[in-house]
């Protein structure tokens, strides 16, 4: 398996040859290259390879300049460059290092760019392919539906060739060593054909798997799973693993390019066993919200006539369909719409920021060849005698521009390929800075990262060729103009004319301005990270840890109990507590509270719910604004109490003093069906547990007895 | 035909045409020329030079079949024509001769 930086390199080996002779030449270099790399390994055949593109580079440009008559000058001048290269190594080392970094830092974020913005998704057809969302409230609208109404939709649509529906989930998965939390997709029979994807080994889900809920409890697992806790077994197929008790045979790995839509997935589960792994009625009933259907739309059909013919399908399929809609999505709304898919997959805010970062180091290359013109001019101007005697022994003011030119261009390319280690080293860095547990773009950026693969190929090596071109062009030009112009006589004399220096000023205020245009964008961006880190969190960050365990036991009270002790006991901590969501670690379930004395069809507030053992406000450093907070008095038998968040109190009574009032909510997976009035005892400041950006979402929590003590 | 005598260079690719004989094409001459006598060459380099032999009239090429080794692509074989045969031997012959009687001397520079 070759990676990219050999493909790169071969790719460049290769466009080194002359076009005419191209096939045969290509094909003895990459038997030569396949030989050395079998025999002496891959280092000694990427130093050939190297050294082979260069000669062939050297061999190409003689050639073309003999049949140009040109190989005489040419070959001098490139000499003379080289030489005087070496020459004056401090300024060779400035001007590469300086042009290497603004070069190497376009072609970084071009990459991304590139693979963001028009790189088509690795797909079959991929420009076809739509998600399907339901027209809601919100602009971007459910992208998730429960499986019932995805199984109608597929049923009675005939816009496209193929459809299926995915969800994320995470699954604790037990092989017979430790138990392991792993990404899993869970994914329609159709999911494999429509992403064109088909086991390495084994086989994919067969429509057999999708008819029964909780019955076929097999897995495909990734290539990644397949060596990290196979051990990449050949005969793994048929083994198991233990999901939720029940064991589950193996029947596919998957290739080592696929790894679902979130790019991290290690294992595919059936949708029909969502009845098993995550609650009863997950695939089967109407509930669960969870999967997202993505359709490839048939050939003949453009996406304005299929979006024309949404209406008449949604009105069909909502006939027909078995699950409810809870009380947002009524009143008509339930509409099928069209989104690209590609959309869904490129957050605009992470593309939007890195076309702002291309921009930027687009600046800095500015100025990086603003700055190389400047050392350049400056020393066109103190080898103004040497031109002058060129000139005056016969050279012409062509050659000068011509060898001043070709100095720079020199100069360009050498810093070009610096500028391949300094992209490589940059994109490193942004594919693996992805910070975990932050939410808003960071979250966005990760998911994003981890589907694209972002590297370098052949497209950005022609852009890096490109731009170093470019750049050699654009700061040698202003050299060789004036070399080529300097008045013979003057120079001869070493009489030094005013001219020359109007261009440097206008280099130098140029300069300036492009910095001061940085600076200030820079100092804003500072600002905004300020504000960011100086944001009403709602709770105090410091000497804060938080850590995420998820424990699959039948009565996993004792276990947290005990855990809880035993982490107060640890010296050093403070006070401990454990809650079911922590601040800025996203979403959570979200749903419709009814408040005592209204109408539940006339008002209702949307509120998170939050579940936490007594001590989680203090421990958190949350301000509780009125009323109490939690005690170990609450118990299960005790009536149901809630502390509630500013925004809660403020939409649900406005005006009014909310401790003591009475409201009703539907968390059935915490709280069984009981259906019994909960009274708020405190108040409590607004927590961020979203996106900084996110205003705050009214919020509720309970004690947490009726979760973790059943 | 009588042409201009072959460069040093160009008789060393023409030996090691005839040496390879039917598996002579780019990848194998350059790797032969290197093996025996240890210069570094680019492949464009040795294909300026058979060009130029087939210019002159010394060397025939074809285009065989595509192979897998080397990424689906062709390979061109080079063959020595009579002229080139005939410079060839007039090269060596001006070689020996002059260098008949010679060995030890040479070798001991």
């Amino acid at each position: 398996m070759r990676g990219a930086w050999e493909r790169l390199l071969l790719w460049m080996a290769r466009m080194a040859l002359p076009r005419g002779e191209r096939e045969w030449m290509a094909g003895d270099l990459e038997e030569e290259y396949a030989q050395l790399r079998a025999t002496r390994g891959v280092r000694a055949a990427t130093l050939w390879l190297a050294g082979e593109t260069q000669r062939n580079i050297v061999e190409r440009v003689s050639t073309l300049a003999r049949q140009r008559k040109m190989t005489h000058m040419l070959g001098r001048d490139l000499r003379y460059a080289l030489r005087l290269m070496r020459l004056s190594p401090g300024f060779t080392i400035t001007i590469v290092l300086t042009l290497a970094l603004g070069i190497g830092a376009n072609t970084a974020i071009f990459s991304v760019v590139d693979a963001l913005l028009f790189k088509p998704l690795p797909y079959p057809g991929a420009e076809r392919l739509y998600s399907v969302v339901l027209a809601s409230n919100k602009p971007e609208g459910m992208a998730a539906w429960p499986y019932p109404k995805y199984a109608a939709f597929a049923r009675e649509q005939q816009e496209f060739d193929l459809t299926a529906a995915y969800s994320n989930s995470r699954v604790t998965i037990d092989t017979g060593g430790q138990p392991a939390r792993v990404e899993a997709e869970v994914v329609t029979t159709s999911y494999f054909p429509l992403f064109g994807a088909n086991a390495a080994l084994g086989r994919v889900f067969t429509d057999e798997e999708e008819r029964v809920p909780a019955r076929d409890a097999v897995v495909v697992i990734s290539d990644a799973l397949w060596r990290s806790t196979f051990g990449a077994d050949a005969n793994v197929i048929g083994r198991a693993l233990t999901i939720k008790d029940r064991s589950y045979a193996i029947v596919g790995v998957m290739p080592p390019s696929f790894r679902g839509q979130s790019g991290i997935v290690q294992m595919w589960l059936p949708v029909m066993m969502a009845d098993h792994f995550y609650f009863k009625g997950a695939a089967s009933g109407g509930a669960a919200w969870w999967m997202r259907p993505v359709g490839r739309l048939k050939a003949e059909l453009t996406a304005q006539t299929a979006a024309a013919r949404m209406p008449a399908l949604s009105n069909r399929v909502g006939l027909i369909d078995s699950s409810r809609m809870k009380d947002a999505m009524r009143d008509g709304r339930e509409l099928f719409q069209l989104r690209p898919f590609r959309d869904t997959k490129i957050d605009p805010a992470v593309s939007r920021s890195f076309v702002v970062l291309l921009a930027a180091v687009g600046l800095v290359l500015i100025i990086a060849c603003a700055n190389t013109a400047n050392l350049l001019l400056g020393r066109a101007i103190r080898r103004q005698a040497e031109f002058a005697v060129r000139l005056a022994l016969g050279a012409s003011r062509h050659d000068i521009t011509r060898q001043v030119l070709v100095e720079s261009l020199v100069l360009a390319a050498v810093a070009g390929v610096t500028a391949l280690v300094v992209a490589r080293w940059t994109l490193a860095w942004l594919v693996t800075a992805k910070p975990m547990n932050v939410t808003g773009f960071w979250s966005q950026y990760a998911r994003t990262f981890d589907f694209f693969d972002v590297g370098l190929d052949a497209r950005v090596a022609a852009f890096n060729v490109a731009v170093a071109l470019g750049v050699g062009v654009v700061f040698g030009l202003l050299p060789a103009r004036h070399a080529a112009r300097m008045d013979l006589n003057d120079a001869l004399k070493q009489r030094t004319g005013s001219s020359r220096f109007g261009a440097r000023a206008a280099l130098v205020l140029a300069e300036i301005a492009f910095s001061v245009v940085l600076l200030a964008s820079a100092g804003l961006m500072v600002r905004s990270f300020a504000n960011a880190t100086n944001a009403h969190l709602g709770f105090e960050p410091d000497h804060l840890v938080s850590m995420l365990a998820r424990i699959e036991q039948r009565k996993p009270a004792a276990f947290y109990r005990e855990w809880l002790d035993r982490l107060r006991a640890l010296p050093g901590v403070e006070s401990a507590a454990l809650a079911t969501m922590a601040p800025l670690g996203g979403s959570s379930y979200r749903g419709p509270v009814e408040v005592e004395g209204r109408p539940k069809k006339e008002f209702s507030v949307v509120a998170a719910v939050n579940v936490v053992t007594p001590g989680f406000f203090s421990t958190m450093g949350i301000k509780t604004l009125a009323g109490r907070s939690f005690s170990d008095d609450d118990r299960e038998t005790s009536p149901r109490v809630a502390v509630v968040s500013l925004a809660f109190a403020r939409s649900a009574w406005p005006g009014q003093d909310a401790v003591g009032k009475r409201f009703r909510h539907d968390y059935r997976v915490a709280f069984g069906d009981a259906k019994d009035w909960t009274t708020v005892v405190g108040i409590v400041d607004d927590v961020v547990y979203g996106a900084l950006e996110d205003p705050n979402t009214p919020m509720f929590t309970c004690p947490s007895h009726s979760r973790w003590e059943r | 035909m009588t042409s201009a005598p072959l460069g040093e260079f160009e008789q060393i690719v023409l030996m090691a045409v005839v040496r390879l004989d039917n598996e002579a094409y780019g990848a194998t001459i350059r790797r032969e020329i290197e093996a025996r006598t240890g210069r570094r060459l680019s492949i464009s380099g040795v294909y300026t030079t058979l060009e130029r032999l087939e210019e002159k009239g010394h060397l025939r090429s074809w285009i065989g079949e595509p192979t897998a080794e080397r990424g689906g692509r062709r390979r061109k074989h080079f063959a020595l024509l009579p002229p080139g045969k005939r410079a060839l031997r007039s090269a060596y012959t001006a070689y020996t001769e002059m260098a008949a009687g010679l060995e030890r001397r040479l070798k001991a520079l």
